[in-house]
C-alpha cells in the first residue's frame, strides 16, 4: 500500500507517493531522479549514499522514507551554489580527491557536515569523521588534503556551509 | 521484503500496536540492524513499528548529580558520544560510543537497538554493565526494570516477549573517588566489530584502596559477562600494575570466547588479559583524579 510523503530536498518540497518500506535512497534516486547519492552497498557499510537530515549526515540506504518526511534533506545535488561548485567540490577535483568518483558524493556531503561542526579540523578529525566513508581508489590522503584545503578556502571567504544544523 | 510501517505518536499507541501485531512485527529504532536482516531475508515481518516518533524515547539524556543519567532507549550513539555529562562522568560509555561504526551510522544507531540486537560484541553493553545500568521494559501490560545483563539471554536473543520494548536506560551516579574506562580491540579502528572489549568501573577509598569495582567483558561470551574473580582480586588493594595484571589473568580465565573468522579463542583470551589490565589501571587513575578534585 502506497502513502504520500512530503519531502523537502535541497530546499524544494515534493509530494512523493511510495511504499513505506522504501529507503530514502531509493526514493531519491528512483522517484525524484536524484542519482547523485550512490547505492554502493545498500547496507550501511560504504556511506556513498550519505545525505544530511536537518544537517546531520546519515546513510540514506538505512533511512525509511517516512523518517525523512518533514525534515530538511540535503543531497550532493544541493551542495553547489548558484555561483558554481562548492569549495569542497573544487578542492576534491583540484587535489585529486576524486578518482573513480563513486564515493565522492558521500565524501563531500559528509565533509560539509564536518565543516559545519568544525570549520578548522585537524587531519585526525577529518579521518575520524570520514571513517565511515569507504574509498577504494585514493588511499584517502588526497581526500584529507582536499577537505583541509576547502576548509581554508571557506574560512578565508567565509563561505557558509550549505546546511546548518537546525536542531 | 515488503512490510507495513506503523508510526505511533505516543507510547500507549505504540504498545497497543505492538501487542496486537505480536511476533509478526518488530519495533524499529535506528534500523541499522533490523532493516538489513529484513533485506537479507534473515527475518520476515508483516510490519515494523517505527517508535522514533514516540516522545521520550529519542535523544533525551538527563543528568542529576545524585540520581545519575537517564536516556531514552532510542538515544543515538552520536548523541551519547557528544553528551557533556556522559563525557565527564561515564568515560567508558563515551569511549564505546565513539568506536561504533562511523559517524553516519552513529547518527542512526541507538543504544536500545544495540542492546536489543543482543550481539555478543555489542559495544554499549560492557560499559553499561560496568556502570551498573538498568533498563525499563514496557508493554501494554506494564513496565518492568532490569539490569542490562539480565535482558540478554543469548546471541541475538533477549528476555523480551513480543509486545515489549525498551524505553529508558538509567545509569547510577558515579560514586565519590570512582572512575571508569573502556577499551576495544579490532583490526580496523572504524567500521569494524570488536574481537574483544573490556569496561571497568573502580571506586577507591581515601587511601587509594579499591572498595568496589565492576569489570564487564564483550565479544567473549554468548551473554554479557562480569569477571567477578577479576573484580575480587582488586577489592581492598591499591591498583598497581601487578594487581591489574593479576586481575587481567583472572578475566582471561573467566572469558568464554569462541574461535571464528575474527580471531581464535586463545587470541581473544590474550586480548582480554591485556585490555583488562589496561582499563583497570585507567579507571583507577581516573578515580584517583576524581578524588583529588
Amino acid at each position: 500500500m502506497t502513502r504520500e510523503y512530503r519531502l523537502t530536498v535541497n530546499g524544494k518540497t515534493s509530494v512523493v507517493t511510495t511504499e513505506p518500506h522504501q529507503s530514502l535512497l531509493d526514493t531519491l534516486r528512483e522517484r525524484l531522479g536524484l542519482t547523485g547519492s550512490k547505492k554502493g552497498c545498500d547496507e550501511g557499510e560504504c556511506a556513498s549514499c550519505t545525505v544530511l537530515l536537518d544537517g546531520v549526515p546519515v546513510n540514506s540506504c538505512l533511512v525509511l522514507v517516512g523518517d525523512a518526511a518533514g525534515k530538511s534533506i540535503t543531497t550532493i545535488e544541493g551542495v553547489a551554489g548558484s555561483e558554481g561548485p562548492h569549495p569542497l567540490q573544487r578542492a576534491f577535483v583540484e587535489l585529486g580527491g576524486v578518482q573513480c568518483g563513486y564515493c565522492t558524493p558521500g565524501m563531500i556531503v559528509s565533509s560539509c557536515a564536518l565543516l559545519c561542526e568544525q570549520p578548522d579540523p585537524t587531519d585526525e578529525e577529518i579521518k575520524f569523521y570520514l571513517a565511515g566513508n569507504i574509498c577504494r581508489c585514493t588511499g584517502y590522503n588526497k581526500i584529507t588534503a582536499a577537505v583541509r584545503s576547502a576548509a581554508e578556502t571557506m574560512r578565508a571567504a567565509e563561505v557558509p556551509a550549505p546546511t546548518r544544523r537546525t536542531a | 521484503m515488503a512490510f507495513a510501517v506503523f508510526e505511533p505518536a505516543t507510547l500507549p499507541e505504540a504498545l497497543s500496536v505492538l501487542a496486537s501485531e505480536g511476533d509478526a512485527s518488530a519495533a524499529l529504532a535506528g534500523g541499522t540492524d533490523l532493516l538489513l536482516r529484513i533485506r537479507r531475508g534473515a527475518r520476515k515481518y508483516r510490519s515494523v513499528v517505527n517508535i522514533k516518533f514516540v516522545p521520550g524515547l529519542t535523544g533525551l539524556t538527563t543528568w542529576d548529580a545524585s540520581r545519575g543519567l537517564t536516556m531514552g532507549a532510542l538515544t543515538t550513539f552520536r548523541t551519547i558520544e557528544q553528551d557533556e555529562h556522559v563525557r565527564q562522568h561515564y568515560h567508558c560509555l563515551a569511549e564505546a560510543a565513539r568506536v561504533v561504526a562511523g559517524v553516519q551510522l552513529r547518527n542512526l544507531a541507538t543504544v536500545g537497538g544495540n542492546i536489543g540486537n543482543a550481539s555478543p560484541s555489542a559495544d554499549s553493553v560492557p560499559p553499561l554493565v560496568a556502570l551498573g545500568a538498568t533498563i525499563d521494559v514496557a508493554s501494554a501490560a506494564g513496565t518492568r526494570t532490569m539490569p542490562i545483563e539480565a535482558c540478554i539471554s543469548g546471541p541475538g536473543r533477549t528476555v523480551l516477549t513480543p509486545g515489549e520494548i525498551f524505553t529508558t536506560i538509567s545509569v547510577p551516579a558515579p560514586a565519590t573517588r570512582s572512575g571508569n574506562a573502556f577499551s576495544r580491540f579490532s583490526p580496523r579502528s572504524a567500521m569494524d566489530i570488536g574481537i574483544a572489549s573490556v569496561a571497568a568501573s573502580v571506586t577507591l577509598d581515601a587511601d587509594g584502596r579499591c572498595t568496589d569495582c565492576r569489570i564487564a567483558l564483550g565479544a567473549v561470551s554468548p551473554t554479557p559477562l562480569r569477571a567477578t574473580a577479576a573484580e575480587n582480586a582488586l577489592r581492598g588493594e591499591r591498583i598497581t600494575a601487578a594487581v591489574a595484571d593479576a586481575s587481567g589473568e583472572l578475566a582471561a580465565d573467566a572469558a568464554k570466547p569462541i574461535s571464528d573468522i575474527r580471531g581464535t579463542a586463545a587470541y581473544r583470551r590474550a586480548i582480554v588479559r591485556t585490555l583488562t589490565a589496561r582499563v583497570v589501571q585507567q579507571a583507577a587513575a581516573r578515580a584517583a583524579m576524581a578524588g583529588a578534585r
